[in-house]
């Protein structure tokens, strides 16, 4: 398989070095990419992954090092020289700009013009047929971007990438939004563009899926370079072991817990995406929500919690049903809520860990005046039990990692001390040794009676951390399984409408 | 369904101008004379001019409020400069509108000052400059050629309204089909992107603002050879009405997307709403309050309350009708 032409690294970045005021983001690091050959760049939050593609692609300038391109020294200021030199990058959130058609967003920047500066039009939709062709995409290079799904956006940036002669292309997180079988589609598109000798620089926080596409693999640490694992070599575990410097994270919660009584009951869950959704959830239990993109699984906390209207059905909790028209009545009944987008939708990202954790439950004094004392020393103690890594209380969240922003969000809901908990995506983007913290912490939550319903896209997730997991299927329960007993494959099966009807964990309830 | 919304929702402008033309045709005798038709292009001139330059910096996400300013700046200029001759008075006119365009794309661009706070600033200053220049007092000249151009008309048709046609012809074509004008787009839609891409996004934001002084520049030349008058204290509600036309027409604020065309339609049911108003005798306070029932109208019958209420509310008559129907189910 290997030619001896592969074995010839087509980019190769020595001595790279990066640093911000008061922090070193990469220290000499190196990385090289072959032609046609499929290389995962790995680390945690942090490690300097995106600080070293940025500096590829143009965003940020190095301090030091030199990068090279088929054996030329590269000097890449901006965006536009990389490009120049024939280096690509899908960003996670994608650059496509919504209202305009395919074909302008493929040839955005390069667009081809006639002789007095007018767009040449018929050419470049020529061209976009074409390109969309090759990649066998079946989308009209006159729609609109907007009205394409995802994994269609996700194949216009890939569309770009091979219009434009590449050599280097930098996918950061492309699978992040994808369903398996979307997932799937685009792994063969990588094999076609390998074919071509573009040499891709991968980065996934999905283990499996670089199990399978890597040719080889880089690991980052802290900013420094680790090691390069061969074809052959690249195992989880060796993955997880050089990206955290120890073993073993995902393990499952071994002590026993003790399951109480119905806490939250759920029945017959309907909104115009959730159909006909019941469940029970009992004290001291952890129930996960599986289920494929879109299969209503979010739809159904957020009904729960009083997001989303509900067209029918009823909300029991501790025995008594509760109306939740508004989050408002789902807090003050006894519920938190962590949405699935920290940023967007739990954060206050300019203000104070303070304030962030106090938001859901202020302490008023009797002219309605915030009691600054009480704020500061809750926000502390969350601060020492969670282990929330802030240099102070006023230090605004934005600052943060991934890892402590959600931990912020989760003390703002055990503040009001909840019966029930609901965590959507709970780690999603934060790095493996946080996500292991937060596991933990929801361990111990449960340990002492809380109630946790967790949804979350990554299976070994909900098998580490749930005693039982609900799976959806295009908005209704597909089967409840017990995770002591259950596998992902099972799980998978039930999520894409292979297996159908009940499962074990049904007999609880 | 939701292709049938959609497309009415393209169209709603040309429907509510459909509308209001049949309408005043109707209950209006003085409407549909050759005359009355005149009157209305000769009013809508100068604003759908400023309004076509203002939706190219909407296309981008921000707005411009020194349009007033810059159209009085340049009917000052005007007058006081058509002693060199009615061309280069109005280049001179047009150019000072550029350079104030340029100043606020610096501004926004490169010192990224918000839109609303840059074209504020760059507003009160120019108002302030030509009101010390003048010691607020307007400048008349007689001038036949500016008057030609301010009043006059050509085979029944005012001149005025040939520049807005111009304006609206050129202003889309360029957006339509040149690099610079598809960017100003791309600034607007994700900016990010078109960075990335290694588009000039700085030149296409300047550009844009520009493009909207320019023609609030030709707007005040416009203005002034039809008052025969250059005031500095004209047009001081210019930038919020063809802000109106804009949103009347369909364009979002949002930026990214729209059509200078579908802002005419906008400009037109502006100007026709008040000329048919003026017909039927309604007082011009109440005018006011009519125009801008309509232009909150149409802008919330796109917002996601209502459709989301009006959701609800279908839905709440759907289960009533299906209790009332099958009274054993509940």
């Amino acid at each position: 398989m290997t030619s001896p032409k592969q074995e010839i690294p087509v980019l190769v970045m020595e001595g790279i070095s990066k640093s911000f005021p008061g922090v070193q983001a990469l220290k000499n690091v190196r990385f090289d990419l072959r032609a046609g050959e499929v290389h995962a760049l790995l680390g945690e939050n942090g490690a300097g992954k995106s600080t070293l593609i940025k500096i590829l692609c143009g965003a940020y300038r190095k301090d030091s090092g030199h990068i090279r391109l088929e054996g030329r020294d590269l000097d890449v200021n901006n965006p536009a020289d990389a490009r120049r030199y024939g280096i690509g990058t899908i960003h996670q959130e994608l650059m496509l700009v919504p209202d305009l058609s395919v074909a302008e967003n493929i040839f955005l920047g390069r667009e081809p013009v006639r002789a007095r500066g007018r767009i040449d039009w018929k050419a470049m939709h020529q061209e976009a047929r074409r390109v969309l062709e090759e990649l066998c995409v079946s989308i009209d290079s006159y729609q609109p971007v907007r009205t394409l799904s995802v994994a269609q956006k996700q194949l216009v940036e890939i569309a770009k990438a091979l219009s434009q002669n590449l050599r280097v292309l930098v996918m950061d997180e492309p699978t992040s939004a994808l369903t398996e079988q979307e997932t799937a589609h685009l792994m063969d598109r990588i094999m076609l563009l390998k074919k071509k000798g573009i040499g891709i620089l991968y980065i996934s926080h999905r283990l499996e899926e670089i199990m399978s596409v890597a040719d080889r693999a880089t690991i980052l640490r802290d900013g420094e370079y680790i090691g390069t694992l061969e074809k052959g070599e690249i195992s989880s575990n060796r993955i997880i072991e050089m990206m955290v410097g120890r073993q073993d994270v995902y393990h499952r919660w071994s002590g026993q817990r003790k399951i109480g009584e119905p806490v939250l009951e759920v029945q017959h869950l309907t909104t115009p995406i959730v159909k006909d959704v019941s469940f029970t959830l009992h004290k001291g239990e952890i129930l996960g929500i599986a289920g494929l993109m879109g299969s209503g699984r979010t739809e159904t906390v957020r009904a729960v919690f009083g997001i989303d209207p509900r067209l029918s059905g009823r909300i029991v909790l501790q025995g008594r049903e509760i109306s939740v028209k508004h989050p408002q009545k789902a807090i003050s009944a006894g519920m938190g809520f962590a949405p699935e987008d920290r940023k967007d939708q739990a954060l206050f990202l300019g203000m104070s860990v303070r304030t962030n954790v106090n938001i859901a439950r202020l302490f008023l004094n009797r002219w309605g005046l915030r009691r600054l004392t009480e704020e500061r020393q809750v926000a502390q103690s969350y601060i020492q039990s969670l282990d929330i890594r802030t240099p102070h209380l006023e230090q605004e969240t934005l600052f943060l990692s991934g890892g402590n922003q959600q931990k912020v969000v989760i003390a703002r809901w055990l503040s009001t001390n909840p019966q029930v908990l609901i965590l959507d995506e709970p780690t999603r983007g934060i790095d493996v040794s946080a996500k292991g913290e937060i596991h933990e912490l929801m361990a111990q939550l449960a340990a002492k009676g809380m109630a946790i319903l967790i949804v979350s896209s990554e299976l070994p997730e909900l098998l580490t951390v749930c005693d039982r997991i609900l799976v959806m299927r295009e908005g209704q329960v597909a089967g409840t399984l017990m995770a002591c007993s259950t596998t992902q494959a099972e799980i998978i099966a039930y999520a894409t409408g292979q297996l159908t009807g009940g499962g074990a964990g049904e007999t609880r309830d | 369904m939701s292709g049938f919304v959609k497309t009415t929702r393209e169209l709603r402008a040309l429907v509510m101008l459909l509308l209001l033309f049949v309408v005043m045709a109707v209950t209006s005798p003085d409407f549909l004379t050759v005359r009355n038709i005149q009157n209305i292009l000769l009013q809508i001139a100068v604003n759908g001019i400023v309004a076509a330059g203002m939706t190219v910096v909407i296309f981008t996400g921000g707005f411009d409020l020194s349009v007033g300013s810059v159209m009085a700046l340049a009917g000052v200029l005007l007058m006081k400069t058509v002693s060199l001759g009615v061309i280069p008075a109005i280049l001179i006119a047009t150019v000072a509108g550029v350079l104030v365009g340029l100043i606020n794309g610096y501004l926004i661009s490169k010192a990224r000052i918000n839109p609303f706070i840059a074209t504020l600033s760059t507003m009160i200053i120019i108002r302030g400059i030509i009101m010390g220049a003048t010691d607020a007092h307007p400048i008349s000249v007689w001038n036949e050629t500016l008057f030609f151009l301010g009043l006059g008309s050509v085979i029944g048709i005012p001149v005025c309204a040939f520049f807005l046609v111009a304006v609206v012809v050129i202003l889309h074509y360029f957006v339509s089909n040149y690099r610079m004008g598809r960017y100003i787009l791309v600034s607007g839609g994700n900016v990010q992107a078109g960075y990335l891409a290694g588009a000039p996004m700085k030149a296409a934001i300047t550009a844009a603002y520009s493009i909207s002084s320019a023609s609030a520049a030709l707007a005040g030349v416009l203005l002034a050879a039809r008052l025969s008058t250059g005031s500095p204290v004209v047009a001081q509600d210019a930038p919020l009405l063809a802000i109106a036309a804009v949103v009347l027409g369909g364009t979002s604020l949002a930026g990214g997307s729209g059509s200078i065309l579908k802002t005419l339609l906008g400009v037109l049911i502006l100007g026709i709403l008040s000329n048919g108003l003026n017909l039927l005798e309604v007082s011009s306070y109440y005018q006011t309050i009519i125009k801008g029932v309509l232009v909150v109208g149409v802008v919330a019958s796109d917002a996601p309350g209502l459709a989301q209420w009006a959701q609800m509310l279908r839905r709440r008559v759907a289960s009533a009708r299906i209790q009332r129907e099958h009274p054993s189910l509940d």
